[in-house]
C-alpha cells in the first residue's frame, strides 16, 4: 500500500475501532462490581477499560494523522467495487477463504478423510497445481498419509 | 555446579531413541524454515498441538529441535532462491544469494550452517549460565514490577518490530493485551466478552490463535497472490574454510553477543537480531563496500545472530516468563501446556530444568550442525515445491494442530478467525509480534495490577516507587520518547556537541 491509500485505509479502520472501542467500553461498564475484594481496582473490567480507553485515544491520534495526510477523501464508486471484485488477487483470495469455510462446516459432519480429500482436491485444481488426475491422486495419498501418521504416530484423535 | 548438571543431563539425551527424535524434528524444523512461507513460529505451534499427547521432556525437546532447525533452516532458502524461508533470514539474503550468484553457493550454505551452530553455542552458553542469574533477580518481582514488566514487553516489542510507525506496534501489543481479557478472569472467574459462549469461557486458545496468525496469512499469500517461484541453484563444496572462519571471530563473537541480548528483549525475535548484527558487521569492517556483493562477513553476522537470539530468547522464558520471541511465546504456552511453570519459582521448585533446556538445546544444535552439512542436496529438491500444492497441505496441519490441543472443533474456527485479523494486521503495517506478546502477556498484565491494588487498598504510589518499578518505568518512557522526533534531533545535537567538544568522531566510510 502507497501512503494515500495507507492514510484512506487508516481514517477507515481508526472509525471502526474507536466505535467499536466506545461499544467495549459501555459493555464493560456493565459489569459486576466486587466490594468485598475492593475498590474499582479490583473489578473484572478494570484492565480492559483501561487497554481499551488507551486504544480509543491511539486511534483518535490515527484518525486525526489520516485526515492531515487527506485519507479522508475516501470514494467508493461501484466501478471501483467491481474492479475489485474482477481482480484475480481479490476472486483466488475469496475462493480461498470459501474453500477454509467449507472445509471448517463439513468437519465433523462428514468422515475425515472425505472431507481433507475434498478441501485438497478442489484448492490444487483450482489454484492450478495441477489436472484433476493428479489433483485426485495428491489429495487422496495425503488425506490417507496424514490421518495415519497424525492418529498412529502423534496419537492425535482426529475429528 | 551447573556445568555439572549441564553435563549430566546431556548424558541423559545421549540414547537411540532420543536422538532419532532429535535427527527428525531437527530436520523437520529445517525443511519448515527452508520453505518461504513457513516460520518457526507456525511450525512451533503446529507441533505443540501434535505432540501435546506425548511426555513433557520429549514434547519440549521436539519443540528445540523444531525451533533451532528452523531458523537455521531459513538460510537456505534465503540463499538458493533469494527469498528468506523465515523473518530470521531476511538479513541473510543481502550477502547469502549474490555469494550463490557467483557459483559459491555450497560455500554459502557452509559458511551460514557453521555460523548459525557458532551463534546457537554463545546463545547456549548464556542460556546455561545466566538464566539461574536472572532467576535469582527475578525473584525480587512481585506483582507490581510483573506489572510493569509486561507493559514494558509490550512497549519495546511494539517500537523494535514496527520501525517505520511505533504506534502501529502498540497498538497491535495492546489490542493482544486485551484479546488475552477475553474468557474468565484469573481473580474473580468472572467471564469477560464471552458473549454466554461456553468455549470462550476457558480464554481463547492460545495456540490455534498462533497457529491462525501466522500459518493462515501465509497460505492465503501463497495461494491467493501469484508469484513466480524460483529454481533453486546447484550445490559444489558445503564444507567452510577454518580460515574463513577465524578470519571472522570477532564478527562470530560480537553478532552472537548482540543476538543474545536482542533475544532477551522481550518479544523482539531473531529478525532483528540479524538485521542489528549485519548492520554492526558493515560498521567494523574493512570493506564496508563489499556488503549486499556478496560479503562472507555480512552472512556469518546474520546467521551467528539469529540463531544465537534463539538462546536469548529462551532465557527470559525461563526466569520470567516472558517470552523473548514470537517463537519462544509459543514455546513457553507448550511448557505451560505440558505442565511446566516457567517464571521466578522455577529456579526453586525445578532448579534443573534449566541445565535440561540447555542440553535439549545443544543436541538440537549438533543435529542442525550434522543435517546442515550432510544433507544439503535432498533437502534443496524441497524448494522446488509449487506452492498450490504445498500451501492446502498447510492448511491442513494448521487445522489439525488447532484441533489436537482440547480436541474442539470449535478451536479450528478461532485459528480462521486470527487467521484473517493476522492477513489483515500485515497488510496494514501492524507488525504481528507485539500482538502475540499481547495475547500471551494479558493475563499477568491484568492479574498483576489488580493484585497490587488490592493489596495495597489502591494506593498507586508504590506502583512507582519501588526500585525495579522504577527502572522500568523509566525503560517504558524511555522507549516512547526515543521515537519522538524532537527528541532525536536533541540527541543528534548532543552527540555532535559532545563530538566537537571532545574533538573525536566517526571514521567517515568510504
Amino acid at each position: 500500500m502507497d501512503e494515500k491509500q495507507m492514510a484512506k485505509a487508516d481514517f477507515i479502520t481508526s472509525i471502526v475501532m474507536i466505535f467499536a472501542g466506545l461499544v467495549i467500553l459501555a459493555v464493560t461498564l456493565y459489569f459486576p462490581r466486587f466490594p468485598e475484594w475492593g475498590g474499582i481496582y479490583a473489578n473484572p473490567g478494570f484492565t480492559p477499560f483501561l487497554l481499551v480507553l488507551t486504544l480509543v485515544g491511539m486511534y483518535l491520534y490515527i484518525l486525526v494523522r489520516s485526515v492531515k495526510r487527506g485519507g479522508n477523501q475516501v470514494r467508493v464508486t461501484g466501478e471501483m467495487v467491481r474492479k475489485f471484485f474482477q481482480s484475480m488477487v481479490a476472486k483466488r483470495y475469496f475462493i480461498c477463504l470459501g474453500l477454509f469455510v467449507l472445509y471448517y462446516i463439513l468437519l465433523g459432519r462428514i468422515p475425515f478423510i472425505l472431507d481433507t480429500s475434498l478441501y485438497l482436491f478442489l484448492s490444487i485444481l483450482i489454484f492450478g497445481g495441477g489436472g484433476w488426475l493428479k489433483a485426485l491422486v495428491i489429495s487422496v495419498a495425503t488425506s490417507f498419509a496424514v490421518y495415519l501418521i497424525f492418529v498412529r504416530i502423534f496419537l492425535v484423535p482426529l475429528p | 555446579m551447573g556445568p555439572l548438571i549441564l553435563l549430566q543431563e546431556i548424558f541423559k539425551l545421549l540414547n537411540p531413541s532420543t536422538l532419532f527424535e532429535v535427527f527428525w524434528a531437527t530436520l523437520l524444523g529445517i525443511t519448515v524454515g527452508m520453505m518461504p512461507g513457513l516460520t518457526a513460529t507456525m511450525g512451533i505451534a503446529l507441533l505443540t498441538g501434535l505432540t501435546f499427547q506425548w511426555a513433557s521432556g520429549d514434547a519440549i525437546l521436539i519443540l528445540i529441535c523444531m525451533y533451532v532447525g528452523a531458523i537455521y533452516g531459513g538460510s537456505r532458502s534465503a540463499i538458493l532462491i533469494n527469498v528468506p524461508g523465515t523473518p530470521a533470514a531476511a538479513a541473510t539474503v543481502f550477502d547469502g544469494y549474490p555469494l550463490a550468484r557467483s557459483g559459491r553457493a555450497g560455500e554459502a550454505i557452509g559458511l551460514a550452517t557453521t555460523a548459525s551452530f557458532l551463534g546457537s553455542m554463545i546463545g547456549l552458553f548464556f542460556l546455561s549460565f545466566f538464566t539461574p542469574w536472572l532467576g535469582s533477580i527475578a525473584l525480587e518481582f512481585r506483582s507490581f514490577e510483573f506489572f510493569w514488566l509486561s507493559l514494558f514487553g509490550v512497549i519495546i516489542c511494539g517500537n523494535l518490530t514496527s520501525p517505520k510507525d511505533p504506534l502501529k506496534g502498540w497498538i497491535s501489543g495492546i489490542l493482544g493485551l486485551f484479546l488475552a481479557m477475553v474468557g474468565m478472569d484469573v481473580i474473580q472467574a468472572f467471564p469477560r466478552y464471552t458473549g454466554g459462549s461456553i468455549e470462550l469461557s476457558g480464554g481463547l486458545s492460545l495456540i490455534p490463535a498462533l497457529v491462525g496468525l501466522y500459518g493462515i496469512p501465509e497460505v492465503l499469500n501463497g495461494l491467493a497472490e501469484i508469484r513466480i517461484q524460483e529454481k533453486a541453484m546447484q550445490i559444489k563444496r558445503v564444507i567452510p574454510r577454518m580460515r574463513d572462519l577465524w578470519d571472522n571471530r570477532k564478527n562470530i563473537v560480537r553478532s552472537g553477543i548482540i543476538g543474545v541480548i536482542i533475544g532477551v528483549i522481550p518479544g523482539v525475535g531473531e529478525n532483528i537480531a540479524s538485521y542489528v548484527a549485519y548492520d554492526f558487521a558493515q560498521r567494523g569492517s574493512k570493506h564496508p563496500e563489499k556488503f549486499g556483493k556478496g560479503a562472507e562477513e555480512g552472512l556469518i553476522a546474520a546467521e551467528t545472530a539469529n540463531n544465537a537470539c534463539v538462546g536469548g530468547a529462551i532465557i527470559p522464558v525461563l526466569a520470567l516468563a516472558v517470552p523473548g520471541s514470537p517463537p519462544a511465546a509459543v514455546l513457553m504456552a507448550a511448557m505451560w501446556l505440558h505442565g511446566m511453570r516457567p517464571g521466578p519459582l522455577l529456579m526453586i521448585e525445578t532448579p534443573n530444568y534449566v541445565y535440561e533446556v540447555s542440553a535439549m538445546f545443544l543436541i538440537a544444535t549438533f543435529a542442525m550442525l550434522v543435517l546442515g552439512l550432510s544433507m544439503v542436496r535432498p533437502m534443496v529438491k524441497v524448494l522446488n515445491l509449487r506452492n498450490s500444492i504445498l500451501m492446502p497441505i498447510v492448511f491442513i496441519l494448521c487445522a489439525i494442530g488447532s484441533f489436537a490441543i482440547a480436541g474442539r472443533i470449535f478451536d479450528i474456527l478461532i485459528m480462521l478467525i486470527f487467521g484473517v485479523i493476522g492477513y489483515g494486521i500485515r497488510k496494514m503495517d501492524y507488525a504481528d509480534a507485539p500482538f502475540i506478546l499481547g495475547l500471551i502477556l494479558g493475563d499477568m498484565l491484568d492479574e498483576n495490577l489488580r493484585r497490587s491494588l488490592m493489596l495495597t487498598s489502591g494506593a498507586v504510589i508504590p506502583l512507582f516507587t519501588r526500585p525495579i518499578c522504577i527502572i522500568l518505568i523509566a525503560l517504558i518512557v524511555l522507549t516512547i520518547v526515543a521515537r519522538n522526533a524532537r527528541f532525536k534531533g536533541m540527541m543528534s545535537e548532543t552527540r555532535e556537541t559532545v563530538t566537537k567538544t571532545l574533538g573525536f568522531g566517526r571514521k567517515k566510510q568510504p
